[in-house]
């Protein structure tokens, strides 16, 4: 919809532009570009286009106040997705999640780059590995009610108990937590992701 | 009045993904077979140090055909690579997404059904997980993927 014009281009992009307004006067079986070809040749000529610096001004400044628009979209899917994210993330003392974060991390405008991410050094490592080595065994890692299914008995013995508590492991978790918590729900919401951009653009005028 | 269909698949995304990778493109071997690059399936046991994973994880379900009326699902698929050496799994990831990303739609049957494999999409680079803690010095790589493929007969 909107011309990404650099500044490099300018001038291609208003021959270009000359091009199809000088074909408006042409004949309209012919195509605009052909029209285009024709008066560059001579049959057309003598028509002189004017304002189309005013016209690349309005384009670059279009261009920028929606790249604000993208910038502002971006970070606001940052924070809906983060926070879709803190609902899958398994916790026992609570570090990964409260580490959480989202944030501009590189470029501005349309090259804006958002990133959502987990600040804890093993948030990788759970949310990536299923399995555990313990000795010569391998412990298949569960999360939220997969382990409240695979713990139940351990669970009801420990409460009450140090075991029971924080340091223990050993209590009933949310049922939605999981490993991959923050592809999931990326995948889960991909369109709404895109929607909260594209109003955030749409919003700008 | 309208019926949806939806394209059953008798396996799982990751049982055909191991049979391309094993079957059709030769990068690991079967675990039966004890070469090299043993491909498991959803559990990675202890032993061998190296070896690979295939998981099934969260894929996206992009509409539906107008012609056929059915739903289109990219699988998610999520396969970890383990090694004592630092270099080898990534190499062995890299290996794996570079073959897959050339993948061309092809037929192919397993356990008595024949699969179309439509594309192989790479959604993350391989990355390095680090080191297992614990006595045995062996490294993590991971690479997130979505596999596009229906069942034909």
């Amino acid at each position: 919809m909107i011309s990404l014009v650099p500044a490099a281009h300018t001038s291609s992009a208003r021959k270009l532009l000359n091009t199809a307004m000088i074909s408006q006067g042409g004949s309209r079986s012919v195509s605009p570009f052909m029209a285009g070809i024709k008066s560059a040749a001579g049959v057309g000529g003598g028509i002189r286009v004017t304002g189309m610096q005013k016209i690349m001004n309005n384009l670059m400044a279009v261009h920028k106040r929606k790249g604000n628009g993208a910038e502002i979209g971006l970070k606001r899917a940052g924070v809906f997705l983060l926070r879709k994210s803190k609902y899958y993330c398994p916790t026992q003392f609570g570090e990964m999640k409260a580490g959480g974060q989202t944030r501009k991390v590189a470029g501005s405008g349309m090259t804006t780059v958002v990133a959502v991410s987990y600040f804890a050094e093993y948030a990788p490592w759970v949310h990536e590995i299923r399995h555990r080595t313990m000795g010569k065994r391998t412990v298949t890692i569960t999360h939220g009610q997969e382990f409240n299914v695979k713990h139940e008995q351990d669970i009801q013995r420990a409460k009450g108990t140090w075991w029971g508590t924080v340091e223990g492991g050993m209590f009933k978790r949310p049922e939605q937590q999981q490993y991959k918590f923050l592809e999931k729900p990326a995948r889960e919401n991909l369109s709404e992701l895109r929607n909260i951009v594209a109003n955030a653009m749409r919003r700008t005028r | 009045m309208s019926i949806q269909v939806t394209n059953i698949l008798g396996n799982s995304p990751a049982t055909i993904l191991v049979a391309l990778l094993v079957d059709q493109l030769g990068i690991c071997t079967r675990v039966a077979d004890q070469g090299d690059w043993p491909a498991f399936l959803e559990h990675m046991p202890d032993k061998p140090d190296e070896c690979l994973c295939v998981y099934d994880t969260m894929g996206i379900k992009d509409g539906r055909m107008m012609n056929t009326m059915e739903t289109v699902m990219h699988h998610g698929i999520e396969i970890l690579l383990r090694s004592r050496d630092y270099t080898a799994p990534y190499t062995k990831a890299r290996t794996i997404s570079g073959d897959l990303s050339v993948l061309t739609p092809q037929n192919f049957s397993l356990l008595g059904s024949v699969y179309r494999v439509y594309n192989v999409t790479e959604t993350t680079a391989p990355t390095h997980l680090g080191e297992e803690a614990g006595t045995i010095r062996r490294y993590y790589v991971s690479v997130n993927m979505l596999f596009a493929v229906r069942k034909v007969s």
